[in-house]
């Protein structure tokens, strides 16, 4: 009696459902969602940035695709800068206006400060001039996100290009 | 007139299960939840419904359904003969009842905890990389690499209220075979 309650009703699905079984175990619906979960690319832009001279702060905006149907909070971001073309460092990077909220399927902005040292102010002071643009690159990046702490190794190389007027 | 022999484990064990299943039914509460990271993912277990999700997504697979469906059902006819056979304990047939049933509480936790293990296996499964030490109690740090990136991904899992409370039950059921054979069987000899 305890056998037919427990296993009946998926004996009836198996046998209703004989000519499609691997729907009962893995429905499309999941199946395209596993799909797209695998396939699923963060796509990250520089937009743009404010350079506040009085500050010696660069700002640097980039736009993120969440390209998943939840909801994702950035709450932290750090990074090391060094000058694209000189390999100068310039000093950390942090994110700014932290968490950032990007709404599932959507875009949001992320905003990178960083505070010049000593040694971005002399590479930008002699080895730029004023039509000049600068690049950066982006090491030893660390993000979190909801909780996941996310560590990239590799260079996210030539940012920009910021102009230096 | 022959007094009515109640057999108290037993008639609080069926309390227990209709409780155990009303809350299934109203609030789908889990006996076994694990988390990934901050809300990033979840799978909640029971004998009575389970639940993946995964980045917003339901993972879950049709035959579970109807597994829990029938666990459903046998929730029900347990608690049913749980409950008749506390208050009709000295009938002829009583101890073959009780037999018949006393023992399907302890399974159905045996039974959670071997859902909790296969759930960590579908899990990783489901996830485009493997996924080393999942819990099933504690947490636990998963670190996934994959060319120059890193992942540090926390995962907790527990075992919620509802379970100890599974577990008081079966207890209780165990509890009622002992009381059948001390007072009731005795008195009936």
């Amino acid at each position: 009696m305890f056998t037919l309650a427990a296993i009946g009703p998926a004996l009836g699905a198996v046998t209703n459902n004989h000519e499609k079984l691997p729907s009962l175990i893995l429905p499309k619906s999941t199946f395209e969602a596993i799909k797209d979960f695998r396939e699923a690319e963060f796509y990250i832009t520089y937009i743009g940035y404010d350079l506040a001279e009085s500050e010696q702060t660069l700002r640097a905006l980039f736009s993120i695709e969440n390209p998943y149907h939840t909801s994702i909070s950035i709450t932290s971001v750090r990074m090391h800068c060094y000058c694209h073309e000189h390999g100068t460092y310039f000093g950390p990077a942090n994110g700014e206006d932290l968490p950032v909220d990007i709404p599932a399927k959507s875009l949001g902005t992320l905003s990178i400060v960083l505070h010049f040292n000593e040694d971005a102010k002399n590479d930008v002071l002699h080895h730029y001039n004023a039509n000049e643009a600068l690049y950066l690159d982006l090491k030893n990046l660390e993000v979190s996100v909801q909780g996941v702490e996310i560590s990239y190794t590799g260079d996210v190389t030539k940012i920009g290009p910021i102009s230096l007027t | 007139m022959p007094h009515r022999m109640i057999n108290w484990p037993g008639l609080l064990c069926a309390v227990t299960l209709s409780f155990l299943l009303f809350i299934s039914f109203a609030y789908k509460t889990p006996w076994w939840h694990l988390s990934i990271a901050d809300k990033l993912g979840s799978i909640d277990i029971s004998p009575l419904d389970v639940d993946i999700t995964l980045m917003g997504e339901k993972m879950n697979a049709p035959i579970f359904w109807y597994f829990t469906l029938g666990s459903k059902f046998s929730f029900l006819l347990l608690a049913a003969i749980f409950t008749y056979y506390s208050i009709k304990a000295r009938k002829e047939y009583s101890e073959e009842l009780l037999d018949a049933v006393y023992k399907k509480p302890i399974y159905m936790v045996i039974g959670l905890l071997l859902l909790s293990a296969i759930s960590t296996f579908l899990f990783d499964f489901f996830l485009p990389f493997n996924i080393p030490n999942i819990p099933i109690v504690g947490t636990s740090t998963i670190v996934i690499s994959f060319e120059d990136v890193t992942l540090s991904v926390p995962v907790t899992a527990s075992f919620t209220w509802v379970f100890w409370l599974a577990l008081l039950c079966a207890g209780l059921a165990l509890a009622a075979r002992v009381y059948h054979s001390e007072f009731i069987d005795a008195e009936l000899v």
